[in-house]
């Protein structure tokens, strides 16, 4: 069901877009990086739960990104990540996290269910390390809903990527996290002036429940 | 002499610091993001409409291009030039009329219809480098409709042909272009540097948030870069 929903309404942006047309059925959700390697990613499960849960009853796409090496040993990855990503500091060994360890597993809440898509990348952004781009596309795309971890990091350099190739995408605040607050904020910030819409899961499961019950303001308010 | 190490992060609470990072001089570009004149003149494309619906961000941004990017970014290309490092340019805006290189249903369409946006017409005065930074024939202009140039160009193959590792990162805006450039060349292994003091957001908390949650690239001023490549000889120049 196509349908206006509010965009980036609250943006204080001088070339902020009030209000977007959007495809509810060419909508996907992804969920970056909710895997067992941080504890801290407990805290934004219940509402990743939430969304992923309306995707799954309007039958619409759910993608899972999964950060880590490729391959043990890290010789995947670029030399400052394969250096110090998950590294504690001093002389401790960096955590392992690769296919088929259970650091790397998305957490038990959110476990991909068959049939869905699940992408590996060994960097921040999945459009810098994966073939995401190619499924998005085969998969007739164009709205992408995000959660996950860290905002200011994978969030940010997978949904500017997608946002700076066409899609509309909506960062979903109280979904994502940070393990500095003021980074979160400035990721919040920029991203909905300057790339997209930021809402939180109340308002992302209102304004897209209003597409799926077939009555959006465009169509309720006229013709 | 070539090589040589720089400071690269902060240090990271309960995390491992890459406190410097060696890094190959003359395996260097510098990059100068759409510093185009519907960006950079105050009576073009975003000014007059910031003039008059956001002046705090006018007087701000107007003062900073004028007082610190184009000095800044003057500098840094006469330095480059004298050291034999490219200079390499983007351009940002609709490739097509009408937007109709924009996916019709996205955004940036919705954005570049709406008459409030800020991309322009690749015919236009406002697509136009600004003249007294402008490239050399021989200097490579990358034309791009979105942020990053690994958006949109071939810039990852075309920095790999030219062995270039390292980016010099100059222009506006700083938490838009300019972040997302350094943000998806770190992730690809890059060494990006931005130059901070040239380089300007609509305002100085945005530019200064932007910078403290620098990932995979690291932010110095123009003092500090010219002062790491003076180590490089100095060249004939073309």
């Amino acid at each position: 069901m196509k349908g206006v929903i509010p965009w980036q309404a609250n943006s204080t942006w001088p070339h902020a877009v009030r209000e977007l047309e959007i495809d509810l059925g060419k909508t996907g959700l992804v969920m970056v990086d909710v895997q067992n390697y941080s504890e801290k990613n407990a805290a934004i499960v219940p509402e990743c739960v939430r969304l992923r849960d309306f995707f799954h009853r309007h039958g619409l796409e759910v993608i899972y990104l999964r950060v880590g090496s490729l391959l043990p040993g890290r010789r995947d990855m670029h030399a400052k990540r394969a250096l110090s990503w998950m590294k504690p500091p001093g002389d401790v060994p960096a955590m392992v996290v690769h296919p088929g360890t259970w650091n790397h597993d998305v957490v038990d809440d959110l476990a991909p269910e068959p049939g869905e898509l699940v992408i590996d990348k060994n960097s921040s952004g999945a459009f810098n390390s994966s073939g995401i781009e190619r499924y998005l596309q085969a998969m007739g795309l164009q709205n992408l809903v995000f959660c996950g971890a860290a905002t200011s990091r994978c969030v940010d350099n997978t949904a500017r990527g997608a946002a700076d190739r066409g899609y509309n995408v909506i960062l979903v605040e109280d979904a994502c996290i940070d393990p500095v607050q003021r980074n979160h904020c400035t990721t919040v910030r920029t991203f909905g002036d300057a790339f997209g819409a930021v809402k939180t899961t109340d308002e992302v499961l209102a304004d897209l429940g209003t597409l799926a019950a077939g009555t959006p303001a465009s169509i309720a308010g006229g013709e | 002499m070539a090589r040589t190490r720089i400071t690269w992060e902060a240090p990271r609470p309960g995390r491992f610091t890459i406190d410097d990072w060696e890094i190959d001089l003359p395996k260097t570009a510098l990059l100068i993001v759409d510093m185009q004149r519907g960006y950079t003149d105050p009576e073009l494309g975003v000014g007059p409409g910031l003039e008059r619906d956001f002046p705090d961000i006018h007087r701000y941004y107007y003062s900073a291009i004028g007082e610190r990017v184009l000095p800044g970014i003057k500098r840094l290309l006469a330095f480059a030039r004298s050291r034999g490092l490219e200079a390499i340019y983007t351009r940002t805006g609709l490739q097509l009329p009408e937007g109709r290189d924009l996916a019709p249903w996205s955004w940036r369409a919705a954005q570049a219809r709406s008459g409030v946006g800020n991309i322009f017409p690749k015919d236009s005065q406002e697509y136009q480098i600004v003249p007294d930074i402008a490239p050399l024939p021989h200097e490579l202009v990358l034309d791009k409709n979105t942020a990053t140039p690994f958006a949109s160009t071939a810039i990852d193959q075309l920095l790999r042909n030219m062995g270039v590792e390292n980016l010099l990162i100059a222009g506006l805006l700083t938490n838009v272009a300019v972040e997302s450039t350094a943000r998806s060349a770190g992730d690809r292994g890059y060494n990006p540097i931005v130059v901070c003091d040239a380089c300007a957001a609509y305002s100085q908390a945005e530019h200064e948030d932007t910078l403290a949650t620098a990932s995979w690239w690291t932010a110095k001023d123009v003092d500090e870069v010219i002062g790491i490549f003076s180590a490089l000889d100095q060249v004939d120049q073309p």
